[in-house]
């Protein structure tokens, strides 16, 4: 079976005649510095609300789930994840990196832009990729301290930030999630 | 007369007998042995000094039992032997001896089969509780 390869040749349409720069599927994108979003996401976070975020990862998601050309049930996760990064890349957000622990899917991402302390904008950003892709709500929950996010339904998700936030490591989280004592 | 000639001449015949055939003075009088008897004693008589370096080498030759021996051993019921187990001996052929990378890989391999979809595994991964 030949898998669908990410092509990002063409994706960005440049118009300088009328000021405008365009995405593949015609949508109409800005481009806006890594210190003036930063500054953006820092009201978000303040304020608690990163939906704004989450509605650029649903985007994103629709983006490459148009270049696939097939439904995510029959792609494997590497392929889907590759196409997800290629177009998260090029909106520079960083590159994605797929883990499997167990049954818990786990997102590295490369380059993460320190947009807040956090990484709750890149979270929110991941949350609404994922549920785009997925056809499901999809949590992002980053791991303290580490470009990781683990994949989790957002009922639970609260309080897999509080272990995360109490300084359990990713196994110990997985392992809690799995209803398994940790090693 | 006649007698007395008939004893000499039987007299003389027993010592022309003697003479030919002297008595043996330790030996066993054979003549009077059973057979089973006979061999018996042949194989337990000693053995002649081996007289050169290569006759010299350890006897292999084990002693017969007396035929009336060995019936009474074959009707016997034979005891359990004690002697130590014998140890397979399993030879491998070379090529059969994978290196573990090898087995690793099919492994693997199987395991790739059961490899679930972006989906699948995104489900599984929503699925996971707090124990």
């Amino acid at each position: 079976m030949t898998e669908p390869q990410f092509d990002p040749n063409g994706f960005f349409h440049f118009d300088l005649a009328r000021g405008e720069v365009r995405s593949r599927d015609d949508g109409r994108v800005l481009i806006v510095t890594e210190a003036a979003l930063s500054a953006l996401i820092a009201i978000a976070v303040r304020g608690g609300d990163l939906t704004a975020v989450r509605e650029l990862g649903n985007q994103l998601g629709k983006r490459a789930a148009a270049q696939m050309g097939k439904p995510i049930d029959e792609l494997s996760p590497a392929v889907v994840v590759a196409h997800a990064s290629g177009v998260v890349a090029l909106y520079g957000w960083g590159g994605l990196r797929f883990e499997r622990w167990g049954n818990a899917m786990v997102i590295e991402v490369e380059k993460l832009p320190p947009l807040d302390r956090e990484n709750l904008a890149v979270a929110a950003l991941l949350g609404g990729l994922f549920s785009t892709l997925g056809s499901r709500d999809v949590a992002c929950v980053p791991i303290d301290g580490t470009p990781r996010y683990v994949m989790v339904d957002p009922s639970v998700a609260e309080r897999v930030w509080g272990w995360s936030k109490n300084g359990d490591d990713l196994p110990t989280i997985i392992a809690k999630l799995s209803g398994m004592e940790a090693a | 007369m006649n007698a007395q000639v008939q004893r000499l001449e039987e007299l003389l015949v027993r010592i022309e007998r003697n003479r030919r055939y002297p008595r043996k003075p330790l030996g066993v009088n054979i003549p009077a042995m059973t057979a089973e008897q006979a061999v018996a004693a042949r194989e337990v008589s000693p053995k002649p000094v081996p007289a050169t370096a290569s006759d010299s080498r350890p006897q292999t030759e084990h002693v017969q039992v007396s035929p009336k021996t060995e019936v009474a051993q074959a009707i016997a019921p034979q005891a359990p032997k004690t002697a130590e187990p014998v140890q397979p001996v399993v030879v491998v052929p070379a090529a059969v001896v994978l290196p573990v990378h090898a087995v690793a890989k099919v492994v693997s391999e199987v395991a790739k089969i059961d490899e679930p979809t972006f989906g699948q595994l995104l489900r599984r991964s929503l699925s996971l509780r707090p124990s």
